[in-house]
């Protein structure tokens, strides 16, 4: 006999057929049914097999701790692997596969594993290949064909082509898991005014009240949910609290579109809430754990509650004839039900005491076996039967080898309350030695735990604790005795053992028996922590829910003491499995980091310019004309640059406001040169050290007022400068008044550089005397433009970053693309052109101007040929630790320009400079940056080598590239490679 | 002056103009519009100063308290909204009396304008949509002004009413996050309203 499903009764809707595929075929289901209950109502008990020895699985529970019916779902790119079936709602066309099968669960030829099970127990691999063998060589050419053999489903290796979102969300009190419990603090504290969430896993709210589908129960639960949102509470179902985090921060991630048939055009699959609340209430329930018997994986093996939930919640009996096995109470509830659903049920009690329903069990017509136990299972790839035994004296079950012929098995041991939650604000759980359980330790954070989770399993305990800290948090104080378990005690019972050598599982997903706990132990690791790692217990998907509590027996057991002493495992987040793509939310491709654009930047689309990253912003790296190459484009650019003039967008600088009073005082002592004497329409250029004396930043800062600085940093260290300044105002230099504010994209700046740069700018500033007299180098003038009707404000400075006559001319962001598209204009009169960063950086290279790619943190003052800036009449911030003796040394590596010397030869940056016929290493030295320079038709480099270009004159180097087997020896010279006497920008 | 701040709808834009996304009941959960022709002055005071600029405030626009950080204050054509401790902004439509700030030239005016793109987000959803990205609870009063992060960008934002925000988004950046807004608020239902006129009314 196989599950069928009942002609009435459950949760589901039967006028309401779904269709979907089951390894390709096709199964029908009903809406509300689970892959699981669709399958099992179907006949499919067989459905997987396990990750090690490839043995038969079926489905084992209705809820989150499933570990056997462990599917693939979707196709391509949307696959989702270890799906679990028992809690997944199937939608239209969706398509279900077996994990761990090959070809088919029936026939898979995996199964082999099977014989070879002696030998592949506990820390197999970290015995078999590393061990025996000096090095790790055999690991490797083993770890291929392991890695395709283990594991659980297949993660598709496509992009994820869903959306996912995150959301922040808060509240007063958020309540996790919609049972009695839940439901009815959730409403008693809306109607008490506070903002509530209730966030229930399931796609139904009720928790155990959805087992039986007991209509007087689900009539209370629609009450409560009910009044919950009449109080204007928010209920979130199809979402899991997968963690609790500092300051009560809950992780929930709702699950939005996986139970529709087809993708949403526009809904995130999943939502990533980060809850911030007041108070979290855990009513997160309690899980049900199984006995380790013989066989005790076969499909047709299930948790006993479960048995009752298939038959109750979807109507679908998962057999005819079953046995139950327990050693408590809340077993004999389920038999009762299923008995009245027609199940002919033999209940095997461990207890030699009657439970208080023994006689209801028996008017039901159940047959109790008092002092029985189940031993092993009987049958081939799913249950035939159960051996069972009788539990004598001093526990030794007498192993009769008795059969009771099934076609289903309902094991309980006992109820695990779900204190994962709490766990992960480490509270560790204590061991009770009375409900054989594991409860929350106490906290001191607003947290509570309710119902099942603390411990009750009858309903009017369960309701009453929810009432107590609804009373507890509104300040009305609510009575009543509640009493945690059962009337009946429950018999401590983990693993059954005889003296028959059988293979009793204790986390089905993974393949791990006591087997492995004991050998663990035998080998040393006594800890449960080590124990846990070296057998895999309780990792992965399940995370400890099933075999958590009995693997610990098992250890206890092995090393002769008791629970309590043996302790737990820690519980981590996340407690179900979280899809990566719900923690990246939106931040994925184009959006994984914020873009920043110039306001040119729709001009430069327009122009045909192809843009680069620098840092988050997108800026013209070159502008082709038809058919040129990067090389061609950027080349032709500095060519024009030195011959005529060009125009480069350079709003990305950092720019911060310097003002106050003591703006001058403040700029004297971040700067290593001096400031105290920059008279007003003037700028300087000037270099900031760090506290420890190397280089921060190097940059220009423009006298406007007396009181008021306009400072513009790097790209890429405006951020850090920034910070730095603000740091040093906040706590060092709190009498200084001085105000900081970052103005970066407060102006579009741009650059027009050459020859022709002031003829150029006389034409289209006419007002203005360009003159050197008039504007001499580092001169500043506050002005407008006349564009048309429009009168715009600018800020100039003749400065020059390419060697050439410029200037750098800034207007309000709002308008850069006005003057910008202007100046193109002129710059187009003069044979002029537009440039990118590439030939920014050939001219800047040619000249020995250095950049991020120079200053990287590790440069001093000297190695940047700075020393001579450097005031020595007053301290600025890394003005003593620059002088530290190490770093004075004379062979420092210092910067250098590289010329090849066979000028046909082209070299990278990145390269090593070692000493010819000494290549090895990091040799002397490396090379920041090269060029094809057009002044000196090859390329050129700059870099970094020790003692710098006169320990090197007249000595060969060589450009080392052994990544890519290129050498090419070179002649180091001056860094400053092209008009080292600056007329060209300065004349 | 002829400012030409219409910053995002101009050439290739990240909003995308008229109703899109889940329009199932007809309803559009966000309305999203750029809003332009405003003017934003920071002026800067020193703590032992705030006494004195509090007076001068008051004398000048007749505002009768300085705002609390994260809070703003308004009169009836001028908002003002304090971002820090020790900075203020003045936002009134552009075109408006300038004297103001040469009456203030003690306090560093700065005039901010272009560094800024306002983005106004109303609507049933605005703070659901808001909340996708700021961590910033909403259910606090009308005014408050907010210090928060967008995709780890650093914005303000102003509570005008109860279902209506302002965004004050740094302008390199305003593009990439208004498109991620838009991106989102297709669940909801969006409708992008083409750029809109200051007003303290908005």
């Amino acid at each position: 006999m196989t599950g069928f499903r009942l002609d009435k009764g459950g949760l589901i809707e039967r006028r309401q057929k779904i269709n979907f595929r089951f390894n390709g075929q096709q199964v029908t289901g009903f809406k509300g049914d689970t892959i699981a209950s669709a399958l099992m109502a179907s006949g499919h008990m067989l459905v997987g097999r396990s990750f090690k020895y490839h043995r038969p699985r079926g489905i084992m529970s209705a809820g989150v701790e499933e570990g056997g019916a462990l599917f693939n779902t979707g196709d391509g790119a949307a696959r989702v692997p270890n799906v679990k079936g028992s809690v997944t709602e199937i939608s239209e066309g969706l398509r279900v596969y077996s994990q761990n099968v090959f070809p088919s669960p029936g026939f898979d030829l995996g199964a082999v594993n099977g014989l070879f099970a002696p030998f592949i127990t506990a820390g197999f691999y970290y015995k078999t290949f590393m061990g025996p063998f000096a090095n790790t060589k055999f690991w490797m050419l083993c770890e291929r064909f392991i890695r395709r053999a283990a594991g659980l489903g297949q993660a598709s290796r496509e992009a994820d082509p869903s959306t996912y979102d995150i959301a922040n969300g808060f509240c007063d009190a958020l309540v996790i898991g919609s049972g009695p419990a839940g439901l009815t603090a959730a409403a008693g504290l809306a109607e008490k005014g506070l903002n509530v969430i209730l966030v229930e896993q399931d796609f139904e709210c009720g928790g155990n009240w959805l087992a039986t589908a007991d209509k007087i129960d689900l009539a209370s639960r629609d009450q409560l949910l009910a009044r919950i949102s009449a109080a204007g509470g928010q209920i979130m179902t199809r979402s899991t609290a997968f963690g609790l985090y500092d300051g009560h921060v809950a992780g929930v991630i709702e699950r939005c579109t996986d139970h529709l048939s087809e993708p949403h055009p526009v809904l995130p699959r999943e939502i990533f809430h980060i809850i911030r609340a007041g108070h979290i209430i855990l009513a997160t329930g309690a899980l049900e754990r199984g006995l380790a018997i013989g066989n005790n994986d076969k499909p047709g093996v299930m948790l006993a509650h479960a048995l009752t939930h298939y038959a109750g919640r979807y109507g679908v009996m998962p057999g005819s004839m079953a046995v139950l096995a327990t050693c408590h109470d809340g077993t004999y509830e389920d038999a009762v039900y299923l008995a009245k659903k027609g199940m002919q049920i033999t209940l095997l009690d461990a207890r030699n005491k009657p439970s208080h329903l023994h006689k209801k069990a028996e008017a039901a017509g159940i047959s109790v076996m008092l002092g029985c136990v189940p031993v092993n299972i009987v049958g081939g790839k799913r249950v035939a039967g159960v051996e069972f035994g009788q539990l004598g004296a001093g526990d030794k079950v007498e192993d009769s080898r008795k059969v009771i012929g099934c076609d289903v098995v309902g094991l309980s041991g006992g109820y695990s309350p779900v204190v994962n939650l709490l766990s992960h604000r480490g509270v560790k759980p204590i061991w009770n030695e009375r409900l054989q359980a594991f409860l929350s330790g106490k906290t001191a954070e607003n947290i509570y735990t309710i119902g099942a989770a603390d411990g009750f399993y009858d309903e009017e305990s369960v309701l009453l604790s929810a009432k107590k800290v609804v009373g507890m948090l509104t300040g009305k104080p609510f009575y009543g005795r509640l009493n945690r378990g059962w009337p009946t005690s429950i018999r401590p019972l983990f693993e059954i053992r005889t003296s028959r050598k059988l293979k009793c599982f204790i986390d089905p997903q993974h393949d791990v028996t006591t087997d492995d706990i004991r050998q663990a132990e035998l080998e040393g690791f006594t800890s449960v922590e080590h124990m846990k790692r070296y057998t895999t217990l309780g990792m992965a998907t399940d995370q400890g829910r099933v075999g958590n509590v009995l693997g610990i027996a098992a250890m206890a057991d092995a090393l002769g003491q008791s629970i309590k002493e043996t302790g737990i495992t820690t519980f981590r987040p996340p407690f179900t499995p979280v899809s990566i793509g719900a923690l990246a939310g939106r931040y994925s491709g184009a959006h994984w980091a914020p873009t920043r654009r110039s306001p040119m930047h729709h001009q430069h689309i327009a122009a045909g310019a192809v843009l680069t990253d620098a840092g988050l912003w997108k800026r013209p790296w070159y502008y082709p004309h038809a058919a040129e190459t990067i090389d061609d484009a950027y080349i032709r650019e500095a060519a024009t640059i030195r011959q005529t003039v060009g125009m480069v967008d350079v709003s990305t600088l950092g720019k911060i406001a310097v003002q106050g009073p003591d703006a001058t005082t403040f700029l004297n002592r971040i700067y290593i040169n001096g400031f105290a004497k920059l008279t007003v329409g003037r700028a300087r250029y000037g270099v900031m050290l760090r506290d420890d004396g190397m280089v921060l930043d190097d940059g220009t800062t423009w006298r406007l007022e007396d009181d008021d600085y306009f400072m513009t940093t790097t790209t890429a260290q405006a951020g850090p400068v920034m910070q730095f300044m603000e740091e040093l105002l906040q706590t060092r230099w709190t009498d200084l008044r001085v105000h900081l504010s970052s103005v970066t994209d407060l102006w579009a700046g741009m650059a027009i550089a050459g020859p022709l740069a002031r003829n150029l700018l006389a034409q289209a500033v006419p007002h203005l005397d360009w003159s050197d007299e008039a504007f001499s180098f580092m001169a500043v003038k506050q002005s407008t433009i006349h564009i048309a009707d429009t009168e715009i404000e600018c800020r100039i400075a003749r400065i020059s970053f390419s060697g050439e006559r410029a200037f750098e001319l800034y207007v309000n962001a709002d308008h850069g693309a006005m003057v910008w598209q202007y100046l193109t204009d002129f710059v187009a009169r003069f044979d002029g052109c537009l440039y990118g960063m590439e030939a920014l950086g050939t001219l800047r290279i040619e000249k020995g101007h250095v950049t991020a790619a120079e200053l990287d943190g590790r440069v001093t003052l000297e190695d940047a040929g700075f020393t001579k800036m450097a005031s020595d009449k007053k301290p600025y911030i890394g003005s003593v630790l620059r002088k530290r003796p190490h770093l004075q040394t004379s062979d420092r590596p210092k910067l250098v320009g590289i010329f090849p010397k066979d000028k046909a030869h082209r070299f990278g940056s990145g390269s090593v400079l070692c000493a010819k016929g000494q290549v090895a290493g990091f040799g002397e030295g490396w090379i920041t940056a090269v060029t094809h320079s057009p002044v000196f038709g090859h390329y050129i480099g700059l870099g970094f080598i020790s003692g710098g270009a006169d320990a090197w004159r007249g000595k060969p180097v060589i450009i080392a590239d052994p990544v890519r087997g290129q050498f090419t020896e070179a002649e180091i010279v001056s860094p400053h490679m092209f008009d080292p006497s600056s007329e060209r920008q300065q004349g | 002056m002829n400012r030409q701040n219409n910053k995002m709808t101009t050439g290739i834009s990240a909003l995308v103009l008229g109703k899109q996304g889940r329009h199932e009941d007809g309803r559009s959960g966000v309305i999203m519009q750029e809003l332009t022709g405003y003017q934003l002055v920071q002026l800067a005071v020193f703590p032992d100063q705030m006494s004195r600029f509090r007076t001068r405030l008051m004398q000048l626009i007749n505002i009768d308290q300085l705002a609390d950080i994260s809070a703003s204050a308004r009169t009836s054509n001028m908002l003002l909204l304090r971002p820090e401790f020790t900075k203020f902004w003045l936002v009134q439509k552009r075109g408006e009396e300038q004297p103001l700030f040469k009456a203030l030239a003690h306090y560093f005016p700065l005039d901010l304008t272009g560094s800024k793109v306002v983005m106004r987000l109303s609507g049933a959803d605005a703070a659901r949509l808001i909340n996708r990205f700021c961590a910033v609870d909403l259910s606090c009063p009308k005014g408050k002004f907010l210090a928060t992060a967008l995709h780890h960008v650093p914005v303000y934002i102003l509570k005008s009413s109860a279902t209506a925000y302002l965004l004050f988004l740094p302008r390199s950046y305003a593009e990439s996050l208004a498109e991620l807004l838009r991106h989102s608020a297709l669940q909801f239902g969006v409708d992008v309203k083409s750029v809109a006129e200051w007003s303290m009314k908005k």
